[in-house]
């Protein structure tokens, strides 16, 4: 066994470096029983995690900005641990340019964007977004599910605006051809493994059609358990040198290119 | 170190599109990687395994020389006499230390219902040989049902999903002989900690999902959460290895 394993198996903090890049913190329809920040701070102290991306459940819809006040506040009370996505409910372009370049201001690193308002990721009204974000390098992380749609869409946002780190959540949770596929042709595209299973292999195919630089992980915490999802890249049969990627060295890349 | 004895693995099934079949020896493997002292297993993937007979002998050829791999077989009632006898089902398993009985109620074709399962149910009550059941066979309303039947016959609820919480706590509550396999999609932040503190950890099973799933992701959810290590104990190992120790041969 080596050691990373062992120590994962005896429950001892990893000492590696890690970021997670897919939290949320916030209510959902089914009953998730810590609802509080502190719980991922402690769980990221456990195992060793240096840094969670959070938006709100609100992400989802017409909240989104009470999520963004959420998130404002779990920043404020964990800096450094706790980074903020801005959730965006696209009522008009004038309130996504507003709300956009408010959170940027109060030092949220990135975009989460979520369809499960039935509006497409190309909506006129986020433009702004895309060009605030585009011309700041930032990460946008997409909610997907291997629709075709959603492939087309992002693929649209991706050629448009060259300079965003395109992070595509989920990624193999279904059609993972076609999310390598999807990769390999955008090379702004990065593939989240965050989903409630962990399929045995998905981590290999991925880092052999894509190689392991454009792999990032996120747990989805507090959504799900965030050592259950940190369980699929400790176990998987890559080298040492590839985990620290998929775990850090990817999302640290991505972070540090944002101009600020 | 926390000993698991893994209640929800498998080997030699494929399914749809899947050419490769997992072997006994790659489900030995990962146990070793990761350190899983013994399994509970069945053939998995099960979608194409359709002739029961044939089925659970695969799965007693591949048991038999290690004690490492307690077969789970198939069972199901002979209502129809295409198969042995519910006796004949039940004697075969016991003669292989089977540690459980995987019922597929959709799978299979029939219900649990008095008129149809009396006298399967009946003989695994009183051989006390634990019922096997995964999520996708039965609906959970139906399963609380079965298992209020025999309350003294231990049911497995297998492959539980993350958004069910709700109705987990007040089931093992309510169905003391209701065990929940803790395996491949029961991913829930704080989830084991509160089943823990509301219901106790005497009815969780530690699952890995083999082959399917990196084991890692059960077992990182176990050993990290904040529960004391004596209920880390009973649900990596101790539960599975008590429900054993009480059936009948």
């Amino acid at each position: 066994m080596n050691a990373l394993l062992q120590k994962a198996r005896e429950g001892n903090p990893l000492g590696i470096d890690m970021i997670d890049i897919h939290g949320h913190i916030g209510r959902y329809a089914f009953a998730i029983p810590t609802l509080n920040v502190k719980s991922i701070v402690d769980s990221m102290n456990k195992l060793g995690i240096q840094k969670t991306i959070c938006s709100h459940m609100h992400c989802m819809g017409q909240n989104a900005e009470n999520g963004n006040e959420e998130v404002y506040k779990a920043i404020q009370a964990y800096p450094g641990r706790i980074e903020g996505y801005i959730s965006i409910y696209p009522f008009s372009r004038e309130h996504v340019e507003i709300v956009v370049k408010k959170w940027l201001k109060a030092g949220f690193v990135g975009i989460k964007l979520h369809n499960a308002n039935g509006l497409p990721y190309t909506h006129p009204h986020l433009e702004p977004a895309y060009k605030i974000a585009n011309q700041r390098y930032l990460p946008i992380l997409f909610h997907t599910w291997g629709d075709e749609k959603e492939f087309e869409e992002i693929e649209e946002i991706s050629s448009s605006y060259q300079n965003l780190s395109i992070l595509m959540a989920h990624s193999g949770a279904c059609k993972k051809e076609k999310y390598a596929e999807f990769a390999l042709k955008h090379q702004n595209v990065y593939l989240d493994v965050t989903f409630s299973s962990a399929p045995a292999g998905l981590l290999e195919y991925f880092t052999e059609r894509i190689g392991a630089q454009r792999i990032v992980w996120g747990s989805d915490v507090y959504f799900l358990n965030q050592a259950q999802q940190l369980g699929k890249v400790v176990g998987c049969n890559l080298s040492q040198q590839e985990k620290s990627l998929i775990l850090y060295n990817n999302a640290r890349q991505l972070l540090d290119r944002i101009q600020r | 170190m926390i000993p698991l004895f893994d209640v929800q693995n498998g080997f030699a099934g494929t399914t749809k599109g899947e050419i490769t079949v997992t072997r006994r020896e790659n489900c030995l493997r990962q146990m070793d990687k990761c350190q899983i002292e013994k399994s509970l297993v069945r053939i998995v993937p099960d979608k194409l395994e359709l002739d029961i007979v044939y089925s659970n002998l695969k799965l007693y050829e591949n048991c038999a020389h290690t004690d490492r791999l307690v077969p789970c077989p198939i069972m199901v009632p002979n209502t129809a006499n295409d198969i042995g006898t519910e006796e004949h089902q039940v004697e075969q398993a016991l003669e292989n230390g089977a540690g459980a009985a995987c019922l597929r109620f959709a799978t299979d074709h029939w219900l649990p219902e008095e008129w149809v399962d009396k006298k399967l149910l009946d003989l695994l009550n009183h051989y006390q040989l634990p019922a096997f059941i995964q999520s996708t066979n039965l609906p959970l309303e139906k399963f609380a049902e079965l298992a209020a039947r025999f309350p003294d016959l231990a049911f497995i609820y297998a492959n539980a999903g993350y958004r069910d919480q709700r109705l987990f706590i007040p089931l093992l509550k309510n169905f003391k002989n209701i065990y929940l396999s803790l395996g491949t999609r029961y991913t829930v932040h704080g989830g084991i900690e509160q089943l823990v503190t509301l219901v106790g950890p005497q009815q969780l099973l530690f699952g890995s999902g083999l082959p399917s799933s990196e084991p890692m992701s059960a077992i990182m959810q176990l050993v990290y959460s904040e529960i004391d290590e004596e209920s880390k104990r009973l649900i990596g190992a101790g539960n599975l290895n008590n429900l054993i120790k009480r059936i009948r041969s």
